[in-house]
């Protein structure tokens, strides 16, 4: 069988260097490839190199095959814009900005049609293909939900009958929920096709659920390739046990996520040796000296490693990641009163919008680690903005127990590091800013040790940290004025794995070293069952669902909960095939 | 060489005609002491007349002489219109868009008044009420440049203000006046000082208008404006008369735009990767 999609010796160069060094990829007719690694693994950039949609100043150069056509990077851009949209379809993440605002769903949709289909009732029947009611063409995206505009964009990007599709983290930015239906969808439409799919993503439970095959990259480089189910079987590669281990379990709870350290390197910054050498524990002097060469290691698999993992290895490596069978230490300083008492909270945006917040109540003991999940629109946000005081409720009660200002009882951890520390402000001023406001017992060295980072980070701008480092800042802001609660407001979501996975471990070290109570504000339930005792499930501004997460989690009464339990990738899928896929 | 090639070479075109231009606005007087000399007697001689490079005008005073002696009144007035209006802007702009709600109101409306006002007119009717002068002029167009900094300052503001690291400050029981000088001001502050430049240049070409009509520096004193209204009627007379201060008007606007736009470009760009 002749491949849908043959890439060879690709190479991306940037001003700054190598981004993507000598990859090999191959997709055949129907069957869907999924890319995985964290950021800078230099993934969209191998997507945006097939298709030929580079940044200025970034150059690639190997050999594209699409069908029969075949195409020399680096030379004659126009060949592969005569592909582009026509045998090879592309869909974006962002369904808020890859449609234009100003334009009718259907013209845009029509636009992407071959001339001679340019009808209404074929916009009708290809809306319909995405199953969207035709009276879509006429309304334009910001009048559309996110999963909508979603469809359109799939729409648009099979407009021309594509043999191969290439998206590039396509469901990222939506809800579960909605994931699971468009992901369902695509698959429908890939089979009825025969299309090729090449689906990048960093969500590895996406890649078990829907690929058949799998490359995981890191720092620009494929670390290794195979069946998507042997693959999460029986990793080969340091790194891809590492990745698989340190993604948070949806079906039971961890005593520790097992992590690595440091974060993914810039890939022009590997001058020799193994690119993941300086993260992984079976590191020898000959990574560090020899870059490793793909060798093969079973069944259509490839391994680039001097030492790949074997069969025990994995048995040993794995123990790490045992399930925990007691919930989470609680350190309940005393039984009495609930640290904080919510009652009836009602937060309305604009006079006939639904609430955001509608009679919402829960408390928080002190010491203890509560969850509140939800997806968006489900007022879990704001919620934690009442708290905290950013936003005033229009109705209900807030109690605390404790006395003192509002900053001694409660801080935030917001979701983007790179936002939540002022530019302008080193570390250390930053740190010893928060320091002040408290009793003025933590010192800015004695903060940087507890987020397990070196006293010399004092100094430096928070452009010079990586996202994880970001974000441990900002959790040591947060705890500079030492409050009795600390929300995080989807704290790990924007993180890699393997960042997340240690960002986790340290919130749960603090929560238990500091006695501290901890509100998790999070769309994800793997990430709540490892961290929260207690659950909370927001829906449109209600309280659904609530009790110990074991229960909530083990067997969830409300309807909404088991479809959000559900709709999560790869959740009970141990065997690397998600059902959704064989009904879908 | 390197840092030739970082930074390119419009800080270099620009930068060598502003130290000139600075240099002469701060030694004027040591390098060209008798500058407003007359010579009636003289009277007007072209350029290139022997001890006159570029000539003399009626009143028989030195072109060469006046011009650089000129560079004061063409520097101190404008830099001082550019801070001035940006300390009202950054004061205003701030408050404007950090509280919000009727403060922000009032002084956006105050701002539109202000904008809708065309500038030399105003400052020729406050110059005819006061009687006019240097200080006067200047004191007036720092007010009424004021409105496009206020609006400047406040929508950079805005931006920073629904950041998490300002409500993390806010979270942190920081008070208002800390946020807004300590952590927004930073950020601001590029763009601020970018726009600061290009309002010299536009005070500069400003003050020479009103100069030119006779308002702003007193009769006799050395400023190009006074310089190039004077010397209208010696176009044929001696060219070099009218054409110096014009000449020097122009380029000194033109560098202190280019660089200007450079530094907003840089600010905006160092903005972005943030």
């Amino acid at each position: 069988m002749s491949a849908a999609l043959d890439v060879a010796g690709l190479r991306v160069t940037a001003p700054a260097g190598v981004l993507v060094e000598s990859l090999d990829l191959r997709v055949d007719p129907g069957r869907t490839l999924a890319i995985v690694g964290e950021s800078g693994s230099g993934k969209s950039m191998t997507a945006k190199a097939i298709i030929g949609l580079l940044p200025a100043g970034v150059t690639a150069t190997g050999t594209v095959r699409v069908g029969t056509a075949t195409v020399q990077l680096g030379g004659d851009q126009r060949v592969l814009a005569g592909l582009r949209g026509t045998r090879i379809g592309l869909l974006l993440q962002n369904p808020f900005t890859s449609l234009s605002p100003v334009h009718r769903c259907g013209a845009q949709l029509a636009a992407a049609l071959p001339a001679a289909a340019r009808t209404a009732a074929e916009v009708e029947r290809r809306l319909g293909e995405v199953d969207l009611p035709g009276r879509v063409a006429r309304m334009y995206p910001f009048e559309l939900s996110g999963g909508m505009r979603q469809r359109v964009a799939l729409a648009a990007s099979l407009a021309s009958d594509p043999d191969v599709l290439i998206g590039d983290e396509p469901t990222t930015a939506l809800d579960v929920t909605t994931q699971r239906e468009v992901l369902d969808l695509l698959a429908g439409l890939q089979r009825d096709r025969r299309m090729a799919l090449v689906l990048i993503t960093h969500d590895l439970g996406v890649a078990r659920e829907r690929a058949d095959d799998l490359v995981v990259m890191y720092a620009g480089r494929g670390v290794e390739r195979g069946a998507a189910e042997a693959l999460f079987g029986g990793p080969r590669h340091p790194y891809t046990a590492a990745l698989r281990d340190s993604d948070p379990p949806l079906d039971h709870r961890v005593a520790r996520l097992p992590t690595l350290p440091g974060s993914v390197p810039r890939s022009w910054e590997i001058t020799a040796g193994c690119a993941f050498a300086a993260r992984c524990a079976r590191a020898a002097a000959r990574c560090r000296t020899d870059a490793p060469v793909e060798a093969p290691a079973g069944a259509g698999r490839t391994v680039s490693c001097w030492f790949p993992l074997m069969e025990d290895d994995l048995a040993m490596g794995s123990a790490a990641a045992q399930p925990a069978d007691e919930p989470p230490a609680t350190a309940t300083v005393d039984g009495g009163a609930p640290l904080v008492r919510v009652a009836g909270l009602t937060r309305r945006f604009g006079g006939d919008a639904p609430p955001a917040l509608d009679d919402v109540s829960i408390r928080i003991d002190r010491g203890e680690a509560v969850g509140v999940v939800g997806e968006s629109g489900s007022g879990k946000t704001t919620l934690a903005r009442c708290l905290v005081g950013l936003e005033h409720p229009d109705g209900g009660r807030i109690d605390w127990s404790a006395a003192g200002p509002r900053h001694r009882l409660v801080q935030i951890v917001f979701q983007d590091p790179a936002s939540a520390l002022n530019p302008a402000m080193s570390v250390g001023a930053a740190l010893g800013e928060a320091a002040s406001r408290g009793d003025g017992r933590r010192s800015v060295g004695d903060l940087l040790d507890l987020v397990g980072l070196p006293a010399g980070y004092a100094r430096r701008r928070p452009a010079a940290l990586s996202g994880g480092e970001q974000q441990r800042v900002a959790i040591a802001r947060a705890l500079a004025p030492d409050p009795l609660l600390l929300i995080c407001d989807e704290a790990v979501s924007s993180l890699d794995v393997s960042v997340q996975a240690q960002i986790l471990n340290l919130l749960g070290d603090l929560h238990r070293r500091l006695g501290l109570a901890v509100l998790f504000i999070t769309h994800d339930l793997a990430v709540v069952r490892q961290v929260a005792t207690r659950l909370y499930v927001l829906r449109a501004g209600r309280v659904v669902e609530d009790g110990p997460t074991e229960s909530v989690l083990g067997a969830p009464a409300d309807a909404y909960t088991r479809a959000l339990f559900a709709s999560v990738p790869g959740g009970h899928a141990v065997d690397g095939r998600g059902e959704g896929r064989v009904d879908g | 060489m390197s840092a030739l090639r970082r930074l390119g070479w419009t800080p270099v075109l620009c930068g060598v005609p502003l130290v000139a231009v600075v240099a002469c606005a701060a030694l004027g007087s040591w390098l060209v002491p008798d500058a407003t000399r007359q010579d009636m007697a003289l009277g007007v001689v072209k350029a290139g007349s022997a001890g006159h490079l570029l000539g003399t005008d009626k009143l028989g005073r030195d072109i060469f002489q006046l011009s650089i002696a000129g560079a004061r009144s063409a520097v101190v007035g404008p830099v001082c219109i550019a801070i001035g209006s940006m300390v009202l802007g950054v004061l205003l702009g701030t408050l404007a868009g950090y509280r919000g709600g009727w403060l922000d109101i009032g002084l956006s409306k105050y701002a539109d008044l202000l904008l809708a006002m065309p500038t030399t007119l105003v400052a020729l009717v406050v110059a005819g009420l006061v009687g006019g002068g240097y200080w006067v002029t200047v004191a007036v167009l720092m007010v009424l440049f004021s409105p496009t900094d206020i609006r400047l300052v406040r929508s950079a503001v805005m931006t920073q203000v629904t950041r998490p690291y300002i409500e993390s400050a806010k979270v942190l029981g920081l008070a208002d006046r800390r946020i807004m000088f300590r952590h927004i001001l930073p950020n601001v502050a590029p763009v601020a000082l970018a726009t600061m430049l290009l309002n010299v240049a536009f005070a500069l070409v400003g003050m020479s208008a009103l100069s030119f009509l006779g308002l702003g520096v007193g009769p006799g004193e050395p400023d190009w404006g006074r310089q190039l209204s004077d010397a209208r009627k010696l176009l044929v007379a001696n060219p070099a008369a009218v054409i110096a201060p014009g000449a020097l008007i122009i380029v000194t606007a033109a560098a202190i735009n280019l660089l200007g736009d450079w530094v907003q470009e840089r600010a905006e760009r160092s903005a972005r990767q943030r």
